[in-house]
């Protein structure tokens, strides 16, 4: 029952997928005055972009309060199964308050919306980039013993993953290829959206397709690359 | 693969984070092989057969077709 459970979930960001993008196709008309009702957009993507921002912060100083004084409540794997997803929560939280609050200052810019939206969105995105390079300190917290190296080290992440072991690679590897999958899928759905747009509307998307296909082309020759020579 | 790993941290009366530390590896990795989600490396095999004083084969319990 479980499992069945799991599986449907699995569908569900498809599901959803496919939704939106019958949405969009839908309503390419409606999304062609999109910037009729950008400060009202701009407003909802502050809004998110700070509550995922402030919910990111905040569990940072959960998470460290938590790493140094290791809850009496908890039992030893539960404190430390607790302290891991809740760095992964942190960390995706951080991660989706920078993107949205980059896009609504791009926005900002762009369309010249309300000062306070700029600026809004631009002392948030600072906090989150301010504290998406903090976060990696954490780990010294929560596992002092290990040998693990500084968040200011220019090669924080290829040290990280030498200091993982093989069971946690293992999970890292799963989750690089399915996020790889996933970005591969999304951009080309992107760039048929944007192709599809264009020809409806006839509000030329050209550049935006040019971007997309190249970062599809170098995020494909990068993964080729680093894997056909080790055969 | 099935793995008594469960069973045998209960009979020393280890949790996963005291097993982790003394096979000098994660907790998750610890879970990850007691889920039977990740077989582990030789090295690690024979580090839990030490610390269980059991034989890798008593640990780790292969089908046939396995291999």
């Amino acid at each position: 029952m479980e499992k069945k459970k799991k599986s449907l979930l699995s569908f569900a960001p498809y599901f959803l997928g496919g939704l939106i993008v019958g949405m969009v196709i839908l309503n390419f008309e409606a999304l062609s005055g999109i910037g009729t009702f950008v400060t009202e957009l701009s407003i909802t993507g502050l809004a998110a972009a700070a509550i995922f921002t402030v919910l990111g912060i905040s569990g940072f100083f959960q998470l460290k309060s938590h790493a140094s004084k290791r809850d009496g409540d908890m039992d030893e794997d539960e404190s430390e199964q607790y302290m891991y997803r809740k760095y992964a929560d942190n960390s995706l939280c951080i991660q989706t308050g920078l993107v949205l609050s980059l896009l609504v200052t791009g926005v900002a810019i762009i369309q010249q919306t309300d000062a306070w939206i700029f600026t809004a969105s631009g002392i948030t995105m600072l906090a989150a980039l301010l504290f998406l390079f903090l976060l990696p300190t954490l780990l010294h917290v929560m596992y002092p013993e290990r040998d693990l190296p500084s968040s200011s080290d220019s090669d924080f992440a290829d040290k990280l993953l030498h200091a993982s072991d093989e069971g946690e690679r293992h999970v890292m590897l799963e989750g690089l290829y399915k996020t790889f999958n996933t970005i591969n899928g999304t951009l080309f759905l992107g760039l048929v959206i944007l192709m599809m747009y264009s020809i409806s509307t006839g509000d030329n998307q050209i550049f935006g397709m040019i971007v997309i296909a190249a970062t599809l082309i170098t995020a494909n020759v990068r993964y080729v690359t680093s894997i056909r020579d080790r055969g | 693969m099935k793995t008594r790993i469960r069973e045998l941290r209960a009979r020393d009366g280890l949790n996963q984070t005291e097993l982790a530390r003394l096979a000098k590896i994660s907790r998750q990795t610890v879970s990850l092989i007691e889920r039977e989600e990740y077989i582990p490396s030789l090295l690690i095999a024979k580090r839990m057969a030490k610390i269980f004083d059991e034989t890798i084969e008593s640990i780790f319990i292969f089908d046939e077709e396995e291999i």
